[in-house]
């Protein structure tokens, strides 16, 4: 018994080592590490990351353990909108079924009907409709031609200008601009465009989109001419939006809000 | 003694628990991993989230036609400068950078790794309900003048000057 705890002994001290030697090598002092999400709790990190994230929004809220019950063997949130079920996946290849969760919305979403128009009726009107500038600019930014793809934006900053609802820069960041790095590789185009977005948002009074977070991380990138660029591009955007809001409502809050920055 | 040893072997080997999860609307994970992994974000950290982090990390993604990627969300922190090192022990200043890292292996093994920020709406997932848009311009050789017949299709709630600004910018690169 006594041979077995040594030797037990000896490989958790090797792995330990190992482990130690491994982390030291590929681990520089001041790089970002990964941390998996499930040590989140321990790390105490849920309050500052809450902060640092869009405020008064429910994907932000980290929650605790005492906001999770168990539901069918796995622990899910408290406050969640769907019920929990279990289903059956059949394998095409292995013709084996899988056991897999599903959550069901608790409430079916409404179709909205302007997703079923076509293009041209939401030309229509969207001069001065901006729900139908939003539907129709994000079908556009999500485009692979590029001409496609800013005339979408230039939808979507007709439809904020015209509703004010800064919502719409959120979407289309979720449909297409989320992602600021692949393999290692810094997405600049994504970035770029998430700091106008937050940026215009921040000029607007609404700091939810942290624009320092994406200069930040694109002054590692890219010379400070080109942050120049984008800050001066930003000035014309809320140009043309002001001028947008005045003509086709009459409204002059962003006019103000620019004058007053 | 052998057996005790390949216990170990085996505890060590197996995989972490994972959650299973249906995503209708992911689509083959060979051509489209981050449909899985953005479906597994959404579940997370989404406006429609269930799931709490501690779930996270290793999430098995099936689509309806039973192919599956296995999905790791992780914090990323950042090591500020105070670091105390005790021989084999080190002690750090860890603070979040605010983003997360998803990574998503499919069943052939392909890693993906990409990065979003915290608070970052819902992710796309499959393709768009929406008609998609027609192609009206070439897709390379872009000229001056096709912006103006391109734009006027687009008239009135475009002005070409209001389309140029936004070009620009977008054109920065």
């Amino acid at each position: 018994m006594n041979r077995t705890h040594t030797v037990l002994a000896i490989c958790l001290l090797s792995a330990t080592m190992v482990a130690w030697l491994l982390t030291s090598r590929d681990h520089q002092p001041g790089a970002p590490s990964r941390v998996p999400a499930s040590t989140v709790n321990d790390l105490d990190v849920q309050a500052n990351l809450a902060t640092q994230s869009s405020s008064g929004q429910r994907d932000t809220e980290l929650p605790e353990t005492d906001h999770l019950e168990r539901i069918l063997g796995i622990d899910v949130r408290k406050d969640r909108p769907c019920t929990v079920e279990i289903r059956y996946v059949v394998d095409s290849e292995s013709s084996t079924s899988t056991e897999a969760y599903v959550c069901i919305p608790d409430e079916t979403e409404e179709q909205d009907p302007y997703e079923s128009w076509d293009a041209s009726t939401l030309a229509a009107l969207a001069y001065g409709d901006a729900h139908a500038a939003a539907v129709l600019g994000l079908r556009h930014v999500v485009s692979e031609n590029r001409m496609e793809e800013v005339l979408g934006l230039a939808l979507l900053y007709r439809s904020v200008a015209l509703s004010g609802d800064l919502d719409t820069f959120k979407k289309a960041i979720g449909l297409r601009y989320s992602v600021v790095e692949i393999d290692a590789e810094p997405n600049l185009h994504n970035l770029k465009q998430l700091a106008v977005f937050a940026t215009i948002a921040s000029r607007l009074g609404d700091d939810s989109l942290h624009p320092d977070r994406y200069f930040e991380r694109l002054r590692q990138h890219v010379p400070d001419e080109e942050i120049t660029t984008i800050l001066t591009g930003v000035d014309a955007v809320l140009e043309t939006m002001a001028a947008i809001q005045t003509g086709a409502t009459g409204d002059t809050t962003i006019r103000e809000a620019l004058e007053n920055a | 003694m052998h057996k005790l040893a390949f216990l170990m072997l085996l505890l060590a080997s197996s995989p972490a628990w994972s959650v299973k999860l249906i995503c209708a609307d992911c689509r083959d994970p060979e051509l489209h991993p981050m449909d899985f992994g953005n479906f597994a974000y959404n579940q997370v950290f989404g406006s429609q989230a269930w799931l709490s982090p501690s779930q996270g990390n290793r999430i098995e993604v099936r689509n309806l036609q039973g192919q599956w990627a296995m999905v790791d969300l992780n914090f990323i922190l950042q090591e500020s400068g105070l670091t105390i090192n005790m021989g084999f022990l080190s002690f750090s200043v860890i603070t979040p950078t605010g983003s997360i890292e998803i990574k998503v292996q499919n069943a052939s093994g392909v890693v993906i790794t990409y990065e979003v920020f915290t608070g970052t709406p819902d992710l796309q997932v499959g393709v768009l309900t929406n008609e998609p848009p027609t192609p009206t311009t070439p897709q390379v050789q872009i000229s001056a003048e096709d912006i103006e017949i391109f734009v006027s299709n687009y008239e009135p709630y475009v002005a070409p000057r209001d389309f140029m600004i936004y070009w620009n910018l977008s054109t920065s690169e």
